[in-house]
């Protein structure tokens, strides 16, 4: 009796779960499948290569992917490099006494990044004018995209780390420093180790994002340079050619693998740490 | 576990099959309507606040319908972005409208690829039937001919698989201030070494648009041979104008690339049009409608600026964006809309709204027109629109327009007759179009 009163209510508590199942279904694993099947099909719905061979075999498609992994590394390393001082600082209760610096940096999130990198291009575009009288997102598009990208993702690299920080172990820092370790030793030997997995969540929220958005590319460019996602929306959006799609879906999946090894990547380097937990299912 | 998941489902979809079944049955007939964004009268402002108590066309003709037959009809009223999206959507079935608004390229593309129904137009006499008297009468005499002359692969003239609603040209929206009309009216100043046109271009992001302004460059010499007073000049041109063999899109390739590292500050489809307000560039490569609004705003805007419109002396683009009925429409229907929009009223209504040039001319059009532009007394030229208007409007179509206005919001809706006759209409590409989107690829890479 009460083994079966126990078994009905673990049975209530995972239903309670459909709900997100269905929308799982729906929305993640459904279009995932379409991907798939456009991928490995021709206009007519049989089973065809083709796509895969437009796909690797046109240069600009591998240049325009070498492109976006150099954005996308650049503005990672540059995001961890003004964001782990930044969360340093932040994490340092003697400066941000009631944690309300951190919603100062947080704060430009709640705006649509649209509409901020629009402003941050005519900010941009204002200074380089009246300095160098040219617009940078014309002339320099490359430093432009890179620029916008840091800004927009700066918050995801500050985040991760300011929580590492927090929980950082001050004791060990003192006593470093009180056997003798000058202050680059303490950084290098007791710091560093400590915020690791931040760092490593820090660079995994900002490299994902870079490698699959393209609004900020698109308008920091001025529509003059391509990243991946440029690359798909075009193959979606504005051929009319009948694989066109077809061959959309392939770069998508190109996209996804790319994103799915960088996730492996994370998983890898801080797999010591991750404890396992029952699943609901 | 399983089976309580299929129970918790069942619940959920009954509930979204009522939802779906209980909103029918409240009129006799759907008409599905897909067009441009922005690109109807709504009879509301900007903000989408009601200005008008009659409503807007789709109100309007719901009304019209249920005077003229007492029959209760909704029209679905959709909008779409680019040409491109909507043939997709059309191709993979995704929606399936009664009435589609696309350019004359996409026109032609579908209508080769049998995805058009035809109007009750007749080939031997040129005109529809009693169902479009609308557009028989008061359809521009300039427009019809244009329409007519262009043919689809079939041999059948545009008119058959498509009923004109708006017209331009293309050309660029300019700061008088910073250019001459003399160095801008000519596209040769995408290629000029001259350090003064450096980055101030702004192209579109579209590669149909963007070969026009390359075409004119790399066959210059080919279209400078033309004699312009042979009668099928605009012919040879528009064949010269469309070509697209493997040699043509390698110097387009080259004179793009060219152009992208000294003269083009950037590409856009969208925001081009407030930018050169803004002054960001001073040469946007726009629509001649776009170009209104431009001129428009930038004259409200605080400090006034004047802008103008040149329309390159080589030629240009003259394009067209008609009614279309895809397969399986309802054609009644679609008809009685096409007939209801072409009345020059409610033309003149959506052409003060939209901005562009309505296809229609009629009285309502020519005083729309006269209201914008005409004036009495003072500087002004003559102009005479007999080539657009015809015999739709009693006397003669000449109107006044003061001669500072000139090369601005007039000239740009209503384009002079030598001007219109190097304006040429795109066709599709065909079997070329995936080596020239390639092309475009290998230019927005560079």
């Amino acid at each position: 009796m009460e083994a079966a009163l126990k078994r009905k209510r673990f049975n209530f508590r995972g239903s309670l779960c459909m709900p997100y199942g269905v929308f799982m279904a729906l929305f993640v694993v459904l279009p995932l499948v379409l991907i798939i099947y456009y991928a490995f099909t021709d206009a007519n719905g049989h089973f065809d290569l083709n796509n895969w061979k437009v796909v690797f075999q046109s240069v600009e498609n591998w240049k325009v992917i070498g492109t976006t992994f150099l954005i996308a590394f650049s503005t990672t390393i540059i995001c961890i490099l003004i964001a782990y001082p930044i969360a340093y600082i932040l994490s340092n209760k003697k400066f941000n006494k009631n944690a309300v610096l951190v919603y100062i940096f947080l704060l430009p999130m709640w705006i649509n990044f649209v509409i901020r990198t629009n402003a941050l291009k005519d900010l941009l575009n204002g200074i380089t004018d009246l300095l160098f009288n040219v617009k940078l997102t014309s002339t320099h598009p490359y430093i432009s995209i890179v620029i916008g990208m840091v800004y927009d993702y700066l918050p995801f690299a500050i985040l991760p780390l300011y929580n590492q920080m927090l929980k950082m172990d001050k004791n060990q820092i003192e006593a470093a420093s009180d056997l003798g370790a000058n202050p680059f030793q303490v950084f290098i030997k007791t710091i560093i180790p400590m915020t690791i997995p931040g760092i490593i969540s820090a660079c995994m929220m900002t490299f994902m994002p870079t490698m699959s958005s393209y609004v900020i590319a698109d308008k920091m460019s001025e529509n003059s340079k391509m990243i991946i996602g440029t690359l798909i929306q075009n193959y979606f959006l504005k051929s009319t050619d009948k694989i066109a799609m077809h061959v959309g879906a392939v770069l998508s999946l190109v996209m996804l693998t790319i994103v799915g090894v960088t996730l492996l990547i994370e998983k890898l380097l801080t797999g010591k740490n991750a404890s396992r937990k029952e699943g609901v299912w | 576990m399983k089976k309580h998941s299929a129970l918790f489902l069942i619940p959920l979809l009954g509930l979204g099959i009522t939802t779906l079944s209980s909103c029918n049955n409240k009129y006799d007939a759907k008409l599905v309507v897909y067009n441009w964004e922005d690109y109807i009268y709504t009879g509301t402002d900007e903000l989408g606040n009601i200005i008008d108590e009659e409503g807007g066309i789709v109100e309007r003709f719901e009304k019209y319908i249920s005077e003229k037959t007492g029959k209760k009809i909704k029209v679905d009223y959709q909008t779409f972005a680019t040409n491109e999206i909507m043939y997709q959507q059309i191709s993979l079935g995704s929606i399936s409208p009664d009435l589609i608004c696309p350019s004359d390229y996409m026109i032609q593309k579908m209508a080769n690829e049998d995805m058009l129904e035809q109007f009750p137009y007749n080939e031997e006499t040129k005109q529809y039937d009693e169902s479009l008297s609308n557009w028989s009468n008061y359809g521009s005499p300039y427009i019809k001919e244009r329409f007519e002359k262009a043919k689809v692969q079939n041999g059948k003239s545009f008119l058959t698989y498509s009923v004109p609603y708006f017209w331009g040209t293309m050309g660029f929206t300019y700061d008088p201030e910073y250019f001459a009309e003399e160095e801008i009216s000519t596209w040769e100043s995408l290629w000029s070494k001259d350090s003064k046109f450096s980055k101030q271009f702004s192209l579109k992001d579209s590669m149909r648009d963007t070969y026009v302004a390359a075409i004119f460059h790399v066959k210059k010499d080919q279209i400078a041979a033309l004699d312009e007073n042979a009668s099928d000049y605009n012919e040879q041109l528009t064949a010269i104008f469309n070509s697209c063999d493997d040699a043509t899109i390698a110097q387009v390739e080259e004179a793009l690339i060219a152009a992208k590292k000294s003269t083009v500050y950037g590409f856009e489809v969208d925001d081009g049009k407030e930018e050169i307000v803004k002054g960001t560039y001073h040469a946007n490569l726009a629509w001649s409608g776009d170009s209104v609004y431009s001129m428009d705003s930038a004259e409200e805007g605080n400090p006034a600026k004047y802008l103008s419109y040149a329309l390159p002396k080589e030629g240009s683009n003259i394009w067209f964006d008609g009614w279309c009925m895809p397969k399986g429409a309802q054609v009644d229907l679609a008809l009685e809309f096409v007939n209801f929009i072409s009345n020059p009223e409610n033309a003149s209504l959506c052409m003060d709204h939209v901005g562009y040039t309505s296809s229609i001319a009629g009285e309502a059009i020519w005083e729309l027109a006269n209201e914008w532009y005409a004036v009495e007394g003072g500087e002004s030229d003559e102009v005479d629109l007999s080539y657009f208007f015809g015999d739709t409007i009693d006397g003669e179509a000449k109107i006044n327009v003061p001669t500072e206005e000139r090369g601005r919001q007039f000239d740009a809706q209503y384009p002079s007759f030598e001007q219109i006759k190097k304006c040429c209409i795109m066709q599709d590409f065909g079997s070329q179009t995936s080596k020239v989107e390639e092309m475009w690829k290998r230019v927005k890479v560079a």
